[in-house]
């Protein structure tokens, strides 16, 4: 561990580190653009200067190592003045238009200006300052050349992150561009990273292009729904039109590091947006109603009843992995209360090498939690499910977060329609319209997974939260809240939950795999399942 | 007065880029007296010569060769460095046209002393007809034995490639010499780690200028001490000086290192032209800070010359003359360097283009008496602060001009134009 000394400050750190890292553990911040620490050092843009005693020349503190001994001073006037001219030299041609800059409010180059910067510029006639055109690097990120700062994150990121090699620039000195290969294209799946590494608005998202001033985005913490590696991401909330309006990435070293993959970053629209149910439908004829929570979930409930108490035929409950794991507990735990067998999950886990350490072939993000809350699979049932409803063995069906046409064959869903059509009795729960709840006898709007809380657990067993954003739409509830209540028809006690994390308690109590598990625990970077 | 002539002494003969020529005036005779002497006793031989390098920064060759460690793992190579680009220089042009043998045995002898077999020449692309020569001596020297092979029946095994740049002043900086040769952009790498840890390929690597390498083989020849004992104890051996500009007999002039400037402007250059006067001398080719005429009696040297706050550089001294405008030459250095900048960093990238931008204004009338001040101070901010010193080259020149020459400028904002008429380096004003 050497030892060292930061404007006066002893400094016991880790060996390897460089300078804007050590600091920052005692509390000083070096400013920076160019070094970021998942990519190479290349002490580009100047802005890290620092004095060291015994060294004539101010050096760039991301190229510069610990050392027993070093004395760092960033306090002095040579360093200061150093700095806030890398300002003023970074600002001469850069437009300042941060009125209209998607980057402004958290933005680097407008942080470092303010706080480091000389606060004027010698540089007059903003009419001579250079002007290019932007171009679009992918159909998705638009290039400002006039923001760019040439710091390189970005082809850095292509040639040592995705090693895809898409980026490059064009031009020596001030002419230099960034640009995309002739004959690439910037499509890998974790190119919209970039946007992120972007530390000025020279690389924009066409998504939420000129969409909204960043502080009016409200952002939760939460974890991506899309896939079984559970990436940690923000999502910022448009609190006008009250929908997730971007995802970011969220740093966790065990799971995703700095990144995400692009189908996190823009496919929760889809989630979000498509067919989405907003109230509860009972069918009537050949249409559905909207009908009332009460009497949508005492038709349910008495369904159900009468199943089980019918020896002629009986009922399956189907639940998703994209429920959490709270959700599945409060399912099973209705199962036993009412002595029928225990929910059973139709999908398998998907193993496989993850493209770029994070993007999985399972869609799910739960297959692992269900499996450990103690839902079989439908394999493990001699006949499966989906076998027995076709031999006629199933009548009635409560189907929480599933759609069975994507689970069979292309060529069995004929069969599957008409199965499903001639059930006594089958009762949908999803937050989107899918083919399964077009032929229900009951529909109940749930919420997606930005819309509550709760836990999954990855393919790697680390137990995460994610967390409401925005409200479920409509007078839809959050899963755990309708299970809740269909609980409490069975049953006065044991369903009498203020939020999930005291479904968690219970479960941590009953179940081994979660064992000593609670919400604070799991915190927001999750934690690795005991044992 | 003659010049002393080592390595320009065959220069004017015909055909003295051949091998024959070469061999015929006692040519790759160091070459068998090296092989015999042993690396670490050649490395020895070249540190008490005291040579410098005549790349720009004048670091001592044989300590610089003793930085490599010799029983490396990976391959160890020899960088050749025949970019010269520096405005104002042209001395290892005439080395690789006229003479190109004495430098291949050089390198020869360079690389059997850092435990080399690859030798990469890095020659600026806009130089073909030397690099048609170079590819020629490189064939001949093959078939005579003195590359390829066990060199002379030593068991020494060199191979020596010869790599055309795309033509880029940059390149001629030795980390971003070394990235173009890889096939990246020739970009300067930050240092540490510096080239002799990891270099060519992330391989141990030594970078020389072609001057310097060809001083190899007279070292050998005739001994460090007769070397040494050439120029001034600490800038030893003869150094080849390229008078440019205002000047009756531009050209080149190898003479001992220390002589003084004045010597090399009236006597060798035979004064300046059209009967002007001195009005400010660039001696170390375009990064060096400018001298005064009343600093003309300076030796010639490392030492001296960085006493004075300029520097040696590439001893390619440009004289201007007093209908020079000082500005006009400012502004033509800083666009120079404006248009050479790699763009990594943003005091050159930016500095250049400002500086450029603000002598523009102030050579066009349109500059404001704030700007002397705000060049000095950018200067200032150009220096020590970037990956490489191309950035210093820049800012040295311009801001001892705008420190020496300020009333000029002054007269320049007051004026509103240029009182010179916009001269340039007095006889070129675009009919010359
Ligand atoms: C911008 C820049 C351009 C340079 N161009 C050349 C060049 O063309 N030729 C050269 O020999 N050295 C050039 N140098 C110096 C080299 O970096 C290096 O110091 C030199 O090749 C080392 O050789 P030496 O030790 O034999 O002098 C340049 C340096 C800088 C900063
Ligand atoms: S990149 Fe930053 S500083 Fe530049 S215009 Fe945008 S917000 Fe302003
Ligand atoms: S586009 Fe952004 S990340 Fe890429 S070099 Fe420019 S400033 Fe850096
Ligand atoms: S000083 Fe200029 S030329 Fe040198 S690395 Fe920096 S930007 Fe490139
Ligand atoms: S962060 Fe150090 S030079 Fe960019």
């Amino acid at each position: 561990m050497p030892k060292l000394t930061i404007d006066g400050q002893e400094a016991d750190v880790q060996d390897g580190l460089n300078l804007i890292q050590a600091a920052a553990l005692i509390g000083i911040e070096i400013p920076h653009f160019c070094y970021h620490p998942a990519l190479s050092i290349v002490a580009q843009c100047r802005q890290c200067l620092v004095e060291i005693e015994g060294v004539p020349k101010v050096m760039p503190a991301c190229n510069t190592f610990v050392r027993d001994g070093l004395v760092v001073k960033t306090n002095t006037t040579k360093a200061i003045k150093a700095r806030e001219a890398v300002v003023e030299f970074t600002l001469i041609n850069h437009p300042l238009d941060c009125p209209i800059c998607d980057k402004g409010g958290e933005c680097p180059l407008q942080l470092t200006a303010f706080k480091h910067g000389p606060g004027y510029s010698r540089f007059d006639g903003p009419e001579e300052k250079k002007v290019r055109k932007k171009y679009f690097l992918s159909e998705k990120i638009l290039y400002d050349p006039n923001r760019c700062i040439m710091c390189t994150r970005c082809v850095r990121f292509t040639d040592e992150v995705t090693q895809t090699g898409e980026l490059g620039y064009d031009g020596r000195g001030f002419r230099k561009k960034i640009v995309v290969f002739p004959g690439k294209n910037l499509d890998n799946e974790l190119s919209g990273n970039v946007i992120d590494l972007c530390p000025v608005g020279a690389l924009l998202g066409k998504d939420t292009l000129h969409e909204e001033r960043v502080w009016y985005w409200k952002y939760t913490d939460t974890i991506c729904p899309l896939c079984s590696n559970g990436c940690n991401i923000t999502v910022g909330i448009d609190p006008r039109k009250g929908r997730v309006a971007r995802v970011r990435p969220r740093v966790n070293h065990e799971v995703n590091d700095y990144w995400i993959c692009d189908r996190g970053r823009y496919e929760f629209k889809i989630v979000q947006d498509e067919n989405r149910l907003r109230e509860p439908f009972i069918r009537e004829g050949e249409g559905f109603r909207i009908a009332t929570w009460d009497e949508t979930l005492d038709l349910l409930a008495a369904e159900i009843i009468k199943t089980k108490n019918d020896p002629s035929t009986s009922i399956a409950f189907v639940a998703s992995p994209m429920l959490t794991n709270e959700e599945c507990y409060l399912l099973k735990k209705i199962t036993e209360i009412l002595s029928i067998e225990k929910p059973v999950i139709l999908t398998e886990p998907i193993d496989g090498e993850k493209k770029f350490g994070l993007i999985s072939q399972d869609p799910y993000p739960n297959n692992k939690g269900l499996r450990d809350i103690g839902l079989s699979s439908d394999s493990d049932r001699l006949d499966g499910v989906i076998n027995s409803l076709y031999e006629g063995k199933i009548k009635a069906l409560y189907v929480v977060g599933e759609d069975l046409f994507s689970v069979v064959k292309g060529g069995e869903r004929g069969k599957l329609r008409e199965v499903l059509s001639k059930l006594s009795f089958l009762a949908v729960q999803d937050f989107k319209l899918t083919e399964t709840a077009k032929l229900a006898h009951v529909i109940i709007p749930g919420a997606s997974p930005y819309e509550k809380d709760g836990t999954f657990t990855n393919d790697m067993g680390r137990i995460q939260r994610i967390k409401k954003a925005i409200p479920p739409q409509g007078s839809a509830k959050p899963d755990w809240e309708i299970l809740c209540l269909l609980g409490k028809r069975f049953s006065q006690e044991g369903f009498n939950y203020v939020n999930p994390s005291q479904i968690m308690l219970e479960i941590a109590d009953r179940i081994p795999a979660f064992n000593g598990i609670n919400y604070e625990k799991i915190g927001m970077l999750g934690i690795n399942k005991m044992g | 007065m003659p010049e002393m002539r080592i390595i320009r002494t065959y220069v004017d003969k015909p055909n003295s880029e051949s091998i024959e020529s070469y061999t015929a005036s006692g040519g790759y005779t160091a070459l068998p007296r090296a092989l015999k002497m042993g690396p670490l006793e050649i490395i020895d031989e070249v540190k008490k010569s005291g040579l410098r390098g005549r790349g720009g920064a004048g670091f001592p060759t044989g300590i610089k060769w003793s930085f490599v460690q010799r029983d490396s793992k990976q391959p160890i190579y020899l960088c050749c460095n025949a970019d010269e680009s520096e405005p104002g220089s042209f001395k290892d042009r005439e080395i690789i046209e006229r003479d190109p043998h004495q430098m291949l045995e050089g390198i020869v002898i360079g690389c059997y002393a850092i435990n080399s077999h690859k030798c990469y020449i890095y020659i600026r692309g806009e130089m073909p007809k030397g690099a048609r020569i170079l590819e020629r001596a490189i064939r001949e020297s093959y078939e005579k034995g003195f590359l390829g092979k066990n060199i002379l029946g030593s068991g020494f095994n060199l191979d020596v490639v010869l790599f055309v740049g795309a033509g880029a002043y940059i390149c001629g900086e030795e980390t971003a010499l070394l990235e173009s040769i890889e096939g990246k952009n020739g970009e300067p790498r930050p240092r540490p780690p510096f080239p002799a840890q990891v270099g060519l390929f992330g391989c141990p690597t030594i970078v020389n200028n072609v001057e310097t390498l060809t001083c190899v083989p007279h070292i050998i020849n005739r001994g460090a001490e007769w070397f040494a004992s050439i120029g001034t104890p600490k800038n030893t051996g003869t150094k080849i000086y390229g008078l440019s500009g205002s000047i009756n007999k531009p050209g080149l002039y190898e003479l001992p290192l220390g002589i003084s400037l004045r010597e090399l402007i009236y006597e060798y250059g035979e004064g300046i032209r059209n009967g002007k006067e001195v009005k400010a001398i660039s001696p170390g080719g375009g990064s060096a800070a400018v001298l005064t005429a009343e600093e003309i009696n300076i030796p010639m040297d490392f030492d001296s010359l960085a006493r004075a706050g300029s520097m040696l550089g590439t001893a390619g001294v440009t004289v201007i003359d007093d209908a020079t405008c000082m500005v006009r030459v400012a502004q033509n250095l800083a666009h120079f360097y404006r248009d050479e900048s790699c763009g990594q960093c943003v005091q050159c990238r930016e500095g250049t283009w400002w500086l450029e931008k603000m002598l523009t204004r102030i050579e066009e009338g349109m500059g404001r008496m704030e700007y002397i001040d705000t060049l000095i101070d950018a200067c200032f901010q150009m220096k020590g602060t970037t990956i490489c010193a191309l950035a210093d080259g820049c800012a040295m020149p311009v801001e001892s001009i705008v420190k020496k020459f300020r009333h000029e400028f002054e007269e320049h904002i007051k004026l509103g134009k240029c009182p010179f008429g916009n001269k340039y380096m007095g006889i070129w004003d675009g009919s010359d």
